[in-house]
């Protein structure tokens, strides 16, 4: 896909009806009964994420990127605002769950289920309720795919707790992959490996979204992570969680290992870094 | 190039170390062996040396001179108790089960009748015996009464239903919140729900509900016959204890004890197959 013709203009927060993930002036307060204390995690957020662009969000732990993620799934309702997926609202009925992958901060694989069973697992329900029509058959194949895609042929028969920790999240990743959602949801994916592997991980992520043109809302708390992956990155403030910023990523795409050793990189990278000071 | 880094890795936890946890358990089973042969030799020995009547107090020498004398007689009336307690459990299973589901998947229902359950669960059961017979096995209307013995069942149900259901309550509520969440991301029914996830993080909790639950059925279905007299395990007791024989009731209490361990031992068994992902424990939680 071209990010080129993905640019129109410098923030995309004014595209309006094409963007393919879109808060409106969403409130998030937990605890909303009068007994117990209140937490507002998010304040205000107008987000524009448009169809095959990628976005991160960076911020302090506590600052609710959990929570902005988790409303865009649909597993949190807004306290007030909306949140649309290709222009539905979440919450609604119409709302079309094959859309939507969501890779989870900690690994959800189901114990007693082989690793390739886990993959399958959406796709039983997804079928299930009517939201996607290809055969069984053919997410099999896919699954086999997807494990080879992230490391993991040869595992299909081995149970979650014979994994490691790093090999667990890549079950949830393909499991999010394997419906082929055109929005892929991440939070903090990568956050539980070691540098290698992760650096390993990112490249594999870019080169699917390239090949699949999802929109990504990808979260994290590694800066140059942000600054490497997106083409935006938007900066969250602590509590209650607010856009403080968003910084554009006009680095060249494919990217790849060099990238990081780009000036411009060095620059953005700074720029979000300056950014998160001010913060402080 | 990512499944060699990862294969480097090596971090694929296998089964190694087998043989050693076979001479442990080796290890295991004859200490225990040893504490068995400790106490019965205590026990002996105290009897002998202080010259106890052993018709009050017997020896295990004693006790196992009644359990032949008495070994036939047993076997003649063990079937009803076991059958009684038998089908009791299965139906209070299968009732535990059937009521938990709906219970859990319906907040309104689950508040509404929670608090219901938990009281039954704490009167003492046993107490109420006497009613149960009286309701079950007598002939007062408005239905015909099915027997005497029908009340053996009832109190075998009755008895092992309530911890069981809260057992199984608790195993149906015991998901965890991203694994919820996870459901709610693919928009998954609660029939899905249920049949994918919380049935099987259900199992160890029925599984150990069971384990209390056939002991309480036994005790239901033997107290039954103590108090009605129908030929049984219980009513046998009963005849024994009025007569002060307490060598035989300490030989019927121990065929009571051994049926229900070898039971109880047989549901672990069959856990530990159903339930391969976790290890299964012998003792069941109250
Ligand atoms: N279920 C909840 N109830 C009350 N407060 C919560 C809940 N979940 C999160 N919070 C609070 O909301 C804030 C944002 O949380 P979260 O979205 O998890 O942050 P992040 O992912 O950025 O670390 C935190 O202060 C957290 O304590
Ligand atoms: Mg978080």
């Amino acid at each position: 896909m071209s990010n080129e013709t993905a640019e129109p203009t410098t923030t995309s927060t004014d595209s309006g009806e094409e963007a393919m993930i879109s808060f409106s002036g969403v409130d998030k307060i937990y605890g909303t009964d009068a007994t117990e204390e209140t937490v507002t995690a998010l304040q205000d957020i107008d987000l524009d994420v448009d169809a095959g662009e990628f976005v991160s969000v960076v911020g302090p732990s506590g600052c609710g990127k959990t929570t902005l993620l988790h409303l865009a799934a649909g597993i949190l309702e807004p306290t007030d605002g909306t949140v649309t997926i290709d222009g539905i609202d979440v919450q609604g009925a119409e709302h079309d769950r094959s859309e939507v992958g969501l890779v989870f901060q900690q690994p959800v694989a189901l114990e007693w289920r082989t690793v390739k069973k886990n993959l399958l697992l959406p796709v039983q329900i997804l079928k299930q309720n009517g939201a996607i029509d290809e055969s069984m058959d053919y997410y099999r194949e896919r699954a086999d795919e997807l494990l080879e895609l992230v490391g993991l042929e040869g595992f299909e028969d081995a149970y979650p707790n014979e994994l490691s920790g790093g090999m667990q999240q890549r079950v949830t990743i393909s499991q999010a992959l394997i419906y082929d959602p055109s929005v892929l949801l991440m939070d903090e994916p990568f956050g539980s490996l070691d540098a290698m592997t992760k650096d390993e991980l990112n490249l594999e992520l870019l080169r699917i979204w390239d090949e699949t043109e999802k929109t990504v809302l990808f979260i994290t708390h590694d800066l140059n992570e942000a600054v490497f992956l997106s083409d935006r990155v938007i900066v969250l403030s602590p509590r209650p969680g607010r856009v403080a910023d968003e910084i554009e990523i006009d680095l060249p795409r494919p990217r790849t290992g060099e990238t990081r050793s780009r000036d411009r990189f060095v620059e953005l990278s700074t720029e979000v870094h300056q950014h998160f000071k001010h913060q402080r | 190039m990512i499944a060699d880094t990862l294969r480097k890795l090596g971090d694929r936890v296998d089964g190694r170390g087998g043989v050693r946890l076979g001479t442990e358990r080796a290890k295991r089973w004859s200490l225990s062996l040893l504490g068995l042969v400790l106490f019965l030799g205590g026990w002996e020995a105290v009897t002998r040396g202080f010259g106890l009547n052993p018709q009050y107090y017997p020896g295990p020498t004693d006790v196992y001179r009644e359990l032949s004398r008495i070994w036939e007689p047993i076997l003649t009336v063990l079937p009803n108790t076991l059958e009684a307690a038998g089908v009791g459990f299965v139906v209070a299973l299968v009732l535990s089960i059937a009521v938990a589901i709906p219970l859990v998947a319906s907040d309104r229902l689950g508040n509404a009748l929670m608090p219901f359950v938990i009281g039954v669960n704490t009167v003492p059961r046993i107490a109420v015996t006497p009613l149960v017979i009286y309701w079950v096995g007598f002939d007062i209307g408005p239905f015909d009464s099915v027997g005497l013995a029908a009340a053996n069942y009832v109190m075998a149900v009755w008895v092992a239903f309530f911890p069981m259901l809260i057992a199984a309550i608790d195993g149906f509520r015991s998901i965890d919140e991203t694994t919820e969440n996870m459901l709610i991301v693919y928009g998954a029914r609660t029939w899905q729900e249920f049949r994918y996830v919380r049935l099987q993080r259900a199992l160890p909790f029925i599984f150990d509900g069971m384990k209390t639950g056939f002991i309480l059925a036994m005790i239901g279905t033997v107290v039954g016959e103590f108090v009605s007299g129908t030929p049984g395990i219980g009513a046998m007791a009963s005849s024994v204890i009025r007569r002060t024989a307490v060598g035989r009731a300490i030989a019927i209490v121990l065929v009571l004890g051994l049926i229900s361990t070898a039971v109880v031992f047989l549901i672990y068994l069959v856990e530990s197959r159903v339930v391969h992902w976790r290890e299964s424990s012998i003792v069941g939680e109250g």
